[in-house]
């Protein structure tokens, strides 16, 4: 909880309203006022600003039915920018965002062998890169999703498992030493979950999980609408959480983590699919009662599946939907859909502009 | 997510942090205002109004004050300003309570079930609230909590299907006794109650992110997150009894495999021991059966601390009874093994076991704190 005042207020219902038109456009200004329980006078202003800023911007209205025609809003293409980008063990992606999640001017070059230096260097060459190609006056911040575990809330590269001479960088600070733009940093799960909310299969869901598995596994939450983050941002870390407790010892201190058992080897996605098809039978047998721990304890009616997943993530959805069926509490009295995410392996690249989004700042 | 900031919630929201605030520690005005990051001139108005309402009053800092400068002049909570009523509902009975903001119990009563129709024993609560009524003030007396075993959907304030409590499935337990009784009615399910009393009254008063872990037939949890109750909106999760601890272990009754609860729940941890209870073991200082409950638990709570990211766990029901040797236990293991880089602390529960009040502190959530 958090004190309010005049211009908190102001800032939060801009922000919300943001949100809003994003994931519910079309959506009328009638609407919104139903929706956030502010006046039709207080969304009418609000509104009115977006437009001026040329954030928002009025779309055709529906014909049909007596009275006046509506009209209805949607968030404006191209209007503002997002710099993105997404450290995975093997690989950096950059690109630009812009607030509808559309992303263009991807690039991407590889990693190894790298130190807190040289990561940092290839990281401000990706940004100047970016910056190079979009308007700088539309640009509102850079958003990093990267493999954690991190420390979002001072921006440090904690220590991610093989990940070279990596540890401890304080990325974010790094970054804002060249540039003024606010900087967010997430873990690539927890974003891609905000990927699905702003941009996917989850906008008109509250509680559900985006399950992210490669050679690590992960998942980020969406709660009330908002996402998990715990004491210190450590939440989520379904991949160890043990399935087994006469099981094997876990890198982490733990025993018997799900990770052990269900992550799928480094080059899964290479592989030809009725190799895959084995694996991922085999992986979803375990990943299950991982899946049946994130339900009971969450209660999410939505998991989203990717990362390496999502490569065959159709069937990877159905053999978890048959797995967990009749197995998690209250089966009868409550659904639980299992789907890949509409993103495919891109669900952290969509959640470098989600993470801005979800800090967005109408008018920094 | 969905709801915007109008000038009222901006004053009930402040207010309610104020009240937070004081709740736990010394707090002068110009330390609110820096606190909240609001203006002298704001947090005036509000302090003002609330010394009106008659809910806080000023006290100079006692002589063993030791800061530099003039003897600050705290905002103290007053904790009979106002009251609430709680009542916890177990299988075979309830209780009731009538408390002041300080968790003191003005009243406090055991009851058995009169009949076993929902709605007599409905009648029969709305007359003891009644009986309540008429100690304090009625505009002291904001509402009711209600706490229950889950899942329940608290939206609606609906009982829904709890194993052995079919006499209250479906039963629409807010609305009618608020109907009856002229107050409004909060349910929450008990273990989530339970997690807000130890944060009020018990042993995370200062926290914000903490699991109440209440071992006995069966296991359940709440916990609170940034402050508040976790909870998801169709009101079922929260359900450590049931999180698989071995993929290839025992089957249990809800169609998984290797349950926690199968293992970790009071009587299963006696089976074939000749214990008849978990204070029976720790008088006998059964090292053994400690250790192995210790491993037990440790594996789901680091189970729980990986996924919520908690600062601390606490340990209630029939667990915490007879010492906190476990507790120490589990300390040591968990903070082996938790991804995280913070300690936990794992503790024995202080706010007791008081369903009623449990239940008073869901109605204290939602009014003042």
């Amino acid at each position: 909880m958090k004190a309010q005042n005049q211009p908190i207020a102001k800032e939060n219902n801009r922000r919300l309203v943001v949100k809003l038109i994003l994931m519910h456009s079309p959506i009328s200004r009638m609407e919104l006022a139903g929706l956030t329980g502010l006046s039709k006078m207080t969304i009418t202003n609000i509104v009115s600003e977006l437009i001026k800023n040329e954030i928002v911007e009025e779309t055709g209205s529906t014909g049909s039915g007596v009275g006046r025609k509506k009209i209805y809003l949607k968030i404006k293409q191209n209007s503002r920018f997002f710099i993105g980008l997404y450290i995975a063990r093997k690989q950096l992606f950059s690109f630009a965002a812009d607030l509808c999640g559309n992303i263009f001017c991807e690039k991407h070059i590889s990693l190894c062998n790298e130190t807190n230096d040289s990561l940092t260097r290839k990281v401000l060459d990706a940004v100047e890169n970016v910056e190079k190609r979009v308007d700088v006056q539309k640009i509102m911040g850079i958003g990093v999703t990267c493999i954690g575990p991190l420390d979002s809330e001072k921006g440090i590269i904690l220590s991610p498992p093989d990940f070279y001479d990596v540890h401890d960088l304080p990325l974010v600070k790094e970054i804002q030493k060249r540039y003024a733009y606010p900087v967010v940093l997430r873990n690539d799960m927890d974003a891609s979950a905000l990927a699905e909310k702003y941009y996917g299969a989850g906008r008109t869901l509250n509680n559900f999980i985006y399950l992210g598995i490669s050679d690590g596994i992960g998942a980020g939450v969406i709660s009330n609408g908002l996402l998990y983050k715990g004491n210190k941002g450590f939440s989520g870390e379904i991949g160890h959480t043990c399935i087994d407790i006469n099981g094997r010892r876990c890198s982490c201190g733990n025993t018997g983590c799900l990770e052990l058992y269900a992550a799928l080897p480094a080059d899964y996605v290479s592989l030809e699919y009725k190799e895959r098809a084995l694996l991922l039978d085999k992986s979803c047998k375990y990943l299950a009662a991982g899946l049946i721990t994130l339900i009971n304890l969450f209660d999410p009616s939505a998991v989203f599946i990717g990362h390496k997943l999502a490569v065959d993530g159709e069937l990877a959805a159905e053999l978890l939907q048959k797995e967990i069926n009749g197995r998690y509490l209250a089966s009868e009295q409550r659904r639980v859909e299992i789907k890949p995410t509409v993103f495919s392996e891109k669900s952290p690249m969509v959640g470098a502009a989600a993470i801005c989004m979800d800090e967005f700042r109408a008018y920094p | 997510m969905a709801h915007g900031t109008n000038a009222e919630m901006m004053k009930t929201n402040n207010k309610k942090l104020i009240l937070n605030l004081i709740r736990q520690d010394n707090y002068s005005r110009v330390d609110l205002a820096r606190e909240m990051k609001l203006t002298k001139a704001t947090l005036s108005i509000l302090t003002e109004e609330m010394l009106r309402e008659g809910l806080i009053f000023e006290e100079a800092a006692g002589e063993d004050y030791s800061g530099v400068g003039r003897r600050p002049i705290y905002i103290r909570l007053r904790e009979k300003a106002r009251y609430v009523i709680g009542i916890g509902l177990t299988r075979s009975g309830y209780h009731t309570g009538l408390f002041d903001l300080g968790g003191n119990a003005v009243r406090i009563e055991r009851h058995k079930y009169c009949s076993d129709n929902a709605d007599d024993n409905i009648k029969a609560m709305a007359e003891i609230v009644e009986r309540y009524k008429k100690i304090v003030p009625l505009e002291a007396l904001p509402g009711i909590g209600v706490a229950v075993p889950g899942p329940l959907d608290y939206k609606t304030g609906t009982i829904l299907n709890p194993p052995n409590f079919e006499v209250w499935h479906n039963c629409e337990l807010s609305k009618k006794l608020s109907a009856l009784c002229g107050l409004p009615v909060r349910l929450e399910n008990i273990a989530n109650a339970m997690a807000v009393a130890e944060q009020y009254f018990g042993c995370c008063r200062r926290e914000k992110d903490f699991a109440y872990v209440a071992v006995d037939e069966g296991i359940g949890s709440g916990i609170v997150t940034n402050g508040r109750i976790y909870r998801s909106q169709r009101g079922y999760g929260n359900e450590l009894g049931h999180i698989s601890i071995d993929i290839n272990g025992k089957e249990c009754s809800c169609g998984n495999h290797g349950c926690l609860e199968r293992y970790a729940a009071i009587p299963e941890i006696l089976k074939g021991t000749g214990y008849e209870s978990w204070k029976a073991v720790l008088d006998d200082n059964n090292e053994s059966i400690i250790r192995k409950e210790a491993e037990y638990l440790s594996c789901g709570i680091v189970s729980l601390l990986n996924l919520f990211d908690l600062g601390t766990i606490v340990l209630g029901g029939s667990i915490s009874e007879g010492g906190g040797k476990i507790a120490e236990i589990i300390a040591k293991t968990v903070n082996g093994r938790a991804i995280s880089r913070h300690a936990v602390r794992v503790v024995m529960s202080e706010a007791g076991h008081e369903r009623a009040l449990a239940a008073a502190s869901i109605a204290l959530s939602e009014f003042f704190f």
